[in-house]
């Protein structure tokens, strides 16, 4: 087994459980927290999508984000800066809600673009520190961090939609 | 870099979010549900460790499962079957489960256990063990897909606990 192998059936794996959980919901069901300090689906969604799309594109592969170069960042009317990482209270209440369509859509043409850089990585590709100057973190262990917390975040948005709707629906 | 690095940094990661989420917990915050159709933090450490202690230990180094070998079972005191790990449970079974929530200190250790067992296993996982087909005619026949998959099942389980942990708390405490 290949070590890009792990990424890409962590990736497919994640990718599937949180169809499931997006398939069908209403934007009302997208947007609801449990509580005014709690995410919703929609942010988590959002924020996990801009985390790829950041690391990914920008910190690996020095390419401007898809957020930019496909326009992504007017069609959803999210923050030009910042990828929710760290928010405070104040700044969760502000953001404003996009419609779930457009951020799936901005989640699939990031998850596209990393598919194919994922497709092209070697193991050299790997172990190379992609910005020396400011971490001494390899692709190899960039990745890793992203598709973890990438399916820690599914996890949530599963949950928030079994909160909303019980058990298995 | 070998998938193995991969899967341990992966794993490592994870615990580490998982260390936070269950830091400080009480018994009643570990027993909390938002409501009967939701899955406790203590239920869902329950369900992912014995779900990983059967698919390493069982069914990738077809071993007893910690939880016997280790007397989980009885210390737990858990009215399940052993080869009830939560999976699929109906409500009723949950809502049965909760009637008697194990004390966290020792789903915690049981976790712990498992954890270390299974860290030495990724350690030593070459790429010609990962390849080893030890679940024939499954679609997850080889030792590294059940790993991998393995992963995945227990990133999400945790950030359910970390949720968890914040609707009950707040933000970032």
């Amino acid at each position: 087994m290949e070590a890009k192998e792990v990424l890409l059936r962590s990736l497919e794996q994640s990718r599937g459980y949180q169809t499931g959980a997006l398939d069908g919901l209403t934007q009302e069901e997208a947007a609801w927290s449990p509580c005014a300090e709690c995410n919703s689906i929609a942010f988590i969604l959002w924020h996990v999508t801009r985390v790829e799309d950041f690391f990914v594109n920008r910190v690996i592969q020095h390419q401007p984000e898809v957020y930019e170069s496909e326009g992504w960042q007017q069609k959803l009317g999210t923050p030009v800066k910042g990828t929710g990482y760290e928010y405070t209270a104040e700044q969760l209440q502000a953001w404003t809600v996009p419609e779930l369509g457009i951020i799936r859509g901005y989640a699939d043409s990031v998850r596209q673009k990393t598919l194919d850089f994922i497709g092209t990585v070697n193991i050299e590709k790997l172990s190379e520190v992609p910005r020396p100057d400011r971490s001494s973190d390899s692709v190899g262990a960039i990745l890793t961090r992203i598709t973890t917390e990438i399916a820690l975040h599914v996890g949530q948005i599963a949950y928030l939609r079994g909160v909303q709707r019980g058990l298995g629906k | 870099m070998e998938a193995r690095e991969i899967m341990l940094y992966s794993y490592e990661h994870c615990e580490g979010f998982l260390q936070k989420g269950l830091e400080g917990l009480t018994q009643k915050e570990a027993a909390w549900q938002y409501n009967e159709e939701c899955n406790s933090i203590a239920w869902i450490l329950w369900h992912f460790t014995r779900g990983e202690d059967n698919r390493v230990n069982a069914l990738i180094l077809h071993e007893r499962e910690v939880f016997e070998k280790e007397g989980w079972q009885e210390k737990l005191g858990i009215p399940v079957p052993l080869s009830d790990r939560g999976a699929g449970n109906t409500l009723e079974q949950v809502k049965a489960w909760h009637k008697h929530v194990p004390k966290l200190e020792l789903l915690k250790a049981y976790h712990n256990s498992v954890y270390k067992k299974t860290v030495d296993y990724i350690k030593s996982a070459t790429p010609e063990k990962l390849s080893e087909v030890t679940d024939p005619g499954s679609n997850l026949p080889t030792a590294g897909l059940i790993l991998a998959r393995r992963l995945g099942e227990n990133a999400m389980h945790i950030g359910h606990i970390c949720f968890l942990r914040g609707i009950q708390r707040g933000f970032n405490k």
